[in-house]
C-alpha cells in the first residue's frame, strides 16, 4: 500500500495540470487526513491516473435520508461531479454511512463512465471482533474502496476473477481477502482506459 | 454471464437512478421505467430478462403490471420490490407469478447474489433453448428414436452412416441403458438390408440350454419339448440384420457354433440334418469389458475378431452434456401427452438437477425418472421436488475401486431403486432373474425386512 504524501495544495495556488486526467480526493466533512493522502497515493500508484487533494468541502448533509440517518450517495455524487472540468474526476471521501434508497448501505458509489465518486470510511473501521479495525488494516480497505470505486469512474465494471480488485465486495471480509491489484484481464482493461 | 438486461420500476426517481447506476457497476445493461404504462411500452419494443418492479405505484400499481407482464411477456423474470411492512403484499405478488421479491432497503449481497441466481438460470434456460435448435436440426436426420445433439453423438451418427454401409458385423459396445439396441437398428435402418427383417435376442435373458435352439431353431423331436420344428432366429434374419444383445454371457461352445455359421453363412437346426442357409448381417452388443472377457477366457479371441470387424462405442448419458436436457424433454412430450396430463417444461432448478445427476443408469434411468416425475408433478412444470428422489444417489465408485466391489454396489442400487423386485431389477440390469439371484448371493445381498 502506498502513503507517501501527494501534491497538496490549495485552489488559489494551483498551477494548470496537464491535459492528462486527472482525480481530485476531497474530503467532505471531518475526514482525518491520512485518509485522504493515502487514497490520493493509491489511486496515483495503481490505478496509474494522476491524483491531487484539494481542500476539504463541508460536510454533505444535504444527502441525509429522513428516518434512515445515512447519508444517500448519489445527491453527493451529482454535486462532485457538479462544475467539475472535462479532464476533472473527483473522489469524496467521508466519514459518514453511505447508502443509496434501496440498498441498506454501501462502502462507496461511482458514476460508471462519470465523473464522481464517493467512499464512506464509516464501516471500514470496524475490526473483526466488531472493535475497531487496526490502523493498518482500515488504511488498507480504504485504497482498495478508493481505487475500485475510482476504477468504475472510468468505465470499468466488477470482475469475477478470485482476488481482483474489482471484485465486488459483500463483506468486509470479502474485501480484505482482495489484492490491491488488477487481475490480468482488468490490468489490459485499466491500462487501455488510463490511456485515454 | 453479465448479458441480462434488467428493467427497473419504480415511481421515485432516486430509487430508479440509484438502482440502474448500482447495477451497471456490474456490467448489467439497464433501462428505467417510472410507471407500468412506461414499463409496458419498454417491453413491447425490446426483450428483457428480468424486471425489479416496486409493487406501490401510484396508477398501474406493482400487482397489475405483474399481471400484465406475466400475460404478454411469460420469459421474463419478474421481482418484486417492496417497502418495509408490506410482506403480504410481496407474498400475493409471488403467487401471482413473480420470481422472488426484495423489501427496500435491501442488503447489497441479497441484490447482489438474487440477480446472479437469475443470471444463471437465464444462461441455463439459453442453453436449453440453443440445444433445442440443435435438436430440430438434427431430427431431420430421422435416426428413428437417438437423439443427441453433443458432439460424441453427432459422431455416433456419422459413425452409423459410415458402418450402415459396410457389409460387415460390427460390434457395440456402451454401459447399460445407453441405447445399444437403437443404434443397432439405426445401422440396419441405414444399410442396404433396410427392406429385411430386423431379428433381436438378449442372450444374457435366454438360460444356455435354450439358447442355441433360440438362435438355430430346432425340428420335430429334436428334445423332449419340441412337438413341432421351429425356425431359430439366424433363419429370421436372412436378408436382414440379426442382433445379439449381452454377446459376452454366451458359452465358449455356442461361439465356436456361430463362427461357424457366420464363416459358411450356413448352420444346421437342432436336431436337424438339413443344412440351412442364411444371409444376415450380424450386430453384437455388449456392456461388459472386452478386454476382460477375452483375458478371462470367457470370449474366445477367434469369436471376438470375428463378430468386432467395425467395433462402435456409445457414450454414458453423463458424457453426453446438452442431450441429458434433449432427452429429458423429448420424454417429458411423450409421458405427459400418455397421461395426458398437460406438464409443458422443467424449471430451471429441475434442468440443473438433472444436468448434475450422474446417470448410472442412462437413458433408461432417464426415461424412468421422468416417467415417474410426470406421474407425481402437480404444476405446468416439473419442478426441482417433483424429481427429490435424484438426490440420494450414491457417490460414483472411485477410479481403480475392485470390479466385485463396484458390481455390488450396482446391485444393490438398481434393487433399491426397483423397490427390491427381483424381475424389475433383473430387467434393468439385463441379465435373467437366475443371473441376478446367482449375483445377489455372491455379494450376500439380501433384501432389508
Amino acid at each position: 500500500m502506498w502513503q507517501v504524501p501527494v501534491e497538496h495544495r490549495s485552489g488559489c495556488e494551483e498551477k494548470p495540470l496537464t491535459k492528462r486526467r486527472h482525480v481530485e480526493v476531497v474530503a467532505l466533512g471531518q475526514v482525518e487526513e491520512l485518509a485522504i493522502s493515502v487514497a490520493a497515493a493509491n489511486i496515483q500508484a495503481i490505478l496509474g491516473l494522476m491524483a491531487r487533494v484539494v481542500p476539504p468541502w463541508s460536510d454533505p448533509d444535504y444527502a441525509v435520508l429522513p428516518g434512515r440517518g445515512q447519508y444517500n450517495a448519489i445527491p453527493v455524487l451529482k454535486e462532485l461531479s457538479r462544475q467539475a472540468e472535462n479532464n476533472t474526476l473527483r473522489l469524496g471521501i467521508t466519514s459518514a454511512d453511505l447508502c443509496l434508497p434501496f440498498l441498506s448501505f454501501v462502502y462507496g458509489e461511482a458514476q460508471v463512465n462519470g465523473k464522481a465518486a464517493v467512499i464512506s470510511l464509516h464501516r471500514l473501521k470496524r475490526g473483526p471482533d466488531g472493535k475497531t479495525a487496526p490502523s493498518g488494516l482500515f488504511l488498507q480497505r480504504l485504497a482498495k474502496v478508493a481505487i475500485h470505486e475510482t476504477a468504475h469512474v472510468i468505465g470499468m465494471t466488477h470482475c469475477r476473477q478470485q482476488g481482483c480488485i474489482m471484485c465486488f465486495s459483500l463483506e468486509l471480509e470479502f474485501l480484505d481477502a482482495l489484492s490491491m491489484s488488477f487481475c490480468p484481464d482488468c490490468d489490459l482493461d485499466r491500462r487501455r482506459r488510463v490511456r485515454i | 454471464m453479465n448479458d441480462l438486461r434488467i428493467l427497473v420500476v419504480d415511481d421515485e426517481e432516486a430509487v430508479r437512478e440509484s438502482m440502474a447506476a448500482w447495477l451497471e457497476k456490474t456490467g448489467y445493461t439497464v433501462s428505467l421505467a417510472k410507471n407500468g404504462p412506461d414499463a409496458l411500452a419498454f417491453l413491447s419494443r425490446e426483450p428483457f430478462d428480468l424486471v425489479l418492479l416496486d409493487i406501490k405505484m401510484p396508477g398501474m400499481d406493482g400487482h397489475e403490471l405483474l399481471r400484465e407482464i406475466r400475460q404478454h411477456h411469460p420469459d421474463t423474470i419478474i421481482v418484486m420490490i417492496t417497502a418495509y411492512g408490506s410482506i403480504d403484499s410481496a407474498v400475493t405478488a409471488m403467487k401471482e407469478g413473480a420470481s422472488d421479491y426484495l423489501r427496500k432497503p435491501f442488503n447489497p449481497k441479497d441484490l447482489i447474489q438474487l440477480v446472479e441466481k437469475l443470471a444463471k438460470e437465464k444462461e441455463m434456460a439459453d442453453e436449453y433453448r440453443l440445444a433445442r435448435d440443435r435438436l430440430a436440426a438434427y431430427e431431420n436426420k430421422e435416426f428413428g428414436d437417438l437423439i443427441g445433439c453433443s458432439e460424441v453423438m453427432q459422431s455416433l451418427f456419422q459413425q452409423i452412416e459410415e458402418v450402415a454401409r459396410a457389409d460387415v458385423p460390427v460390434l457395440i459396445t456402451g454401459e447399460t441403458g445407453t441405447g445399444k439396441e437403437l443404434v443397432a437398428r439405426a445401422i440396419h435402418s441405414h444399410s442396404s438390408r433396410a427392406s429385411g427383417p430386423f431379428v433381436a435376442i438378449n442372450c444374457g435373458a435366454v438360460p444356455e440350454q435354450l439358447l442355441e435352439s433360440e438362435l438355430f431353431g430346432h425340428e420335430r423331436g429334436a428334445f423332449t419339448d419340441a412337438v413341432k420344428a421351429r425356425v431359430g432366429r439366424l433363419e429370421m434374419a436372412d436378408q436382414g440384420t440379426l442382433f445379439l444383445d449381452e454377446v459376452g454371457e454366451i458359452s465358449a461352445q455356442m461361439q465356436v457354433s456361430l463362427l461357424r455359421a457366420l464363416d459358411e453363412k450356413s448352420f444346421f437346426r437342432v436336431g436337424g440334418s438339413r443344412q440351412v442357409k442364411s444371409d444376415f448381417r450380424l450386430i453384437c452388443a455388449t456392456h461388459q469389458d472386452v478386454q476382460a472377457l477375452l483375458k478371462s477366457g470367457q470370449m474366445r479371441s477367434d469369436f471376438f475378431y470375428r463378430i468386432s470387424v467395425m467395433p462402435m462405442h456409445i457414450p454414458p448419458l453423463r458424457k453426453r452434456g446438452d442431450d441429458i436436457i434433449l432427452l429429458a424433454r423429448r420424454f417429458l412430450e411423450r409421458f405427459s401427452h400418455e397421461i395426458n396430463k398437460p406438464i409443458e417444461d422443467f424449471t430451471p432448478p429441475a434442468y440443473r438437477l438433472l444436468n448434475r445427476h450422474n446417470w448410472s443408469g442412462n437413458v433408461r434411468e432417464l426415461i424412468n425418472v421422468i416417467e415417474r416425475a410426470v406421474m407425481v408433478g402437480q404444476g405446468s412444470k416439473i419442478d426441482a421436488e417433483d424429481l427429490s428422489f435424484l438426490g440420494s444417489e450414491p457417490a460414483t465408485p472411485s477410479p481403480g475401486a475392485p470390479l466385485r466391489e463396484v458390481e455390488a454396489k450396482h446391485i444393490r442400487q438398481t434393487l433399491e431403486d426397483c423397490g427390491w423386485n427381483i424381475s424389475r431389477a433383473a430387467e434393468v440390469l439385463e441379465i435373467d432373474r437366475g443371473t441376478l439371484a446367482r449375483h445377489m448371493k455372491k455379494h450376500g445381498i439380501v433384501k432389508p425386512r
